[in-house]
């Protein structure tokens, strides 16, 4: 005799509730169809000037990420002022003075308006570190500067 | 009951359970990854501006490149893409808001028919497909369908006596009861489809297997320091040179006469070379890449090929492309697309014949048990 409905609907239904993993991507369509992150954590940004060069630093407010080689990683927006963009060769970035061009950090890439650059980051941070900013133009004359990276790492820290 | 029956009963059970309890999520990544295969072709068809009418002579890179430039203010063009003679040709632009758009433009009249900024359908059903959205838990969700993919696959061979009668002799009884003609034609779908659903089991496990070692932090090694162009062959200008992306073509092709062009990538920083990818079909499955100086419009070195790539570049290379079906163009594209709804079909039919069967089964083996034990309390 059945006493109560619920585990006979139960029994029919449990093998389809698999359905309920189409779900999931349900919450990341607007963010995906938008050319810019909707929900995207609030941005931290710095104004650097290396040389002729003046500089915006952006960066999300978020912890670094584990880069899989034993590395955290950080990634930084470079915005150059859109006159500068043809002017500029590559812009570096690096925790620590560079001690010399080969080794002047992460270069940006991408979008020229916007580079990107993927900087590694010490995992336990002293608070004293500077994020150096190396800056070479066409005519190959490098152009350094550097700001502190305590309150530009983003996240609890 | 003799030992060989009792054991294909247990294959039977362990084939009817691996793919029911997750049946519908699995459907799910095999329509989407049905789709995903001819989803420039779907947006083909739905979006006119990516026509062409592939008649004519074709414009050189360097003319289809100002035209995408000149339809969008401060726009630089970053790579063109190829998709056959009835396809714009696809003009991927950097915008100065730091977003990308894509130019579609005509490859003999160099007009821009349309601008598709964002996310094409194509990322989207690959997203959708191949990590639900949510990298990286949606990827280990989708590619451990691998598992009940392969263990369904083994176990359908072991209970499906001389399975491969249904190669010379497919008997689908489509006039009987459903139960009768939905378990013909899985069987039926299930022996054709053999090879698609060992190449998907296997290349998807590849897929599992790469993302988990590279959280493990193992590295697979094999990758190349990647190609650049040295400082001192760098010009000194007042500003950037720009890349003649004509001369970078021509001379790609004259190292490889016999390629078909599919993709130029102009230099993403001032250090780096402009590639030009195409296929010259010489190793199925490997595209050529053709890595050029783009201020000298000199090939620096030809890549692609089997000596051109270490053992993981190739093996990645060659799992994505048969997971994918893109390396033989449209007609491959086709039988991927087939067997895709195929399995699909499989899974659907599995689910159906379970329901109908096995609940059955189940429900009155179940009542057995109780009577059972009801006659033996009184």
């Amino acid at each position: 005799m059945r006493k109560f409905s619920m585990p006979g609907f139960w029994h029919r239904g449990k093998f389809h509730l698999s359905a309920l993993m189409m779900l999931v991507p349900l919450p990341f369509l607007p963010n995906y169809f938008s050319p810019k992150p909707i929900f995207a954590p609030p941005e931290i940004r710095r104004d650097v000037s290396a040389g002729p060069f003046p500089i915006t630093l952006v960066t999300y407010d978020e912890s670094p990420h584990w880069a899989g080689n034993g590395e955290w990683m950080k990634e930084y927006h470079v915005h150059l002022r859109p006159a500068d963009i043809d002017k500029v060769r590559g812009v570096f970035l690096r925790v620590g003075k560079p001690r010399n061009l080969r080794a002047a950090g992460a270069l940006g890439f991408g979008n020229p308006y916007e580079r990107e650059a993927e900087v590694a980051v010490p995992a336990e941070p002293a608070g004293t570190e500077e994020l150096w900013v190396t800056v070479e133009d066409w005519s190959g004359r490098i152009h350094q500067t550097s700001t502190p990276l305590a309150g530009f790492l983003g996240g609890k820290r | 009951m003799s030992a060989g029956k009792s054991r294909t009963r247990l294959w039977f059970l362990w084939h009817s359970w691996l793919a029911m309890p997750i049946w519908a999520f699995l459907f799910f990544i095999c329509v989407t990854g049905t789709i995903a295969v001819v989803s420039t072709e779907i947006t083909w068809l739905v979006d006119p501006s990516m026509r062409a009418s592939g008649g004519g002579q074709p414009l050189p890179p360097g003319a289809l490149i100002a035209a995408a430039e000149a339809a969008a203010p401060g726009g630089r063009v970053e790579s063109l893409s190829w998709g056959g003679s009835h396809m714009a040709v696809g003009a991927e632009m950097a915008l100065p808001d730091g977003t990308f758009t894509t130019a579609w433009v005509n490859p003999v009249t160099g007009v821009v028919q349309g601008l598709s900024p964002g996310t094409s359908f194509r990322q989207f059903i690959r997203a959708l497909h191949g990590w639900l959205m949510t990298y990286p838990t949606g990827w280990y969700l989708v590619t451990a369908l691998a598992i009940p993919l392969a263990g369904s696959l083994v176990t359908g061979l072991v209970v499906y006596k001389r399975f491969w009668k249904s190669f010379y002799q497919p008997r689908i009884r489509w006039r009987q009861a459903p139960r009768v003609m939905w378990g013909d034609l899985h069987r039926v779908a299930g022996t054709w489809s053999i090879w698609f659903i060992a190449v998907i089991s296997i290349t998807s496990l590849w897929f599992l297997i790469y993302i988990a070692l590279f959280h493990l932090g193992i590295g697979l090694g094999g990758g190349k320091a990647p190609v650049m162009v040295a400082r001192d062959q760098i010009p000194v200008s007042a500003a950037r040179p720009k890349t003649d992306a004509d001369a970078v073509v021509a001379a790609a092709m004259a190292a490889l006469p016999d390629m078909r062009l599919r993709y130029l990538r102009l230099p993403g920083t001032a250090y780096d070379t402009a590639s030009v990818i195409g296929s010259s079909g010489q190793v199925p499955l490997l595209p050529d890449i053709v890595r050029v100086n783009p201020y000298t419009s000199e090939v620096i070195v030809v890549e692609g090929g089997l000596e051109g790539a270490s053992g993981v570049e190739l093996t990645r290379t060659i799992m994505r492309a048969l997971h994918t079906g893109d390396f033989g163009g449209l007609p491959v594209k086709l039988i991927w697309f087939a067997f895709g709804s195929l399995m699909s079909l499989l899974v659907f039919s599995g689910m159906l014949i379970w329901t109908k069967r096995t609940a059955r089964a189940t429900a009155e083996a179940v009542r057995g048990l109780r009577t059972a034990r009801a006659s033996s309390n009184a």
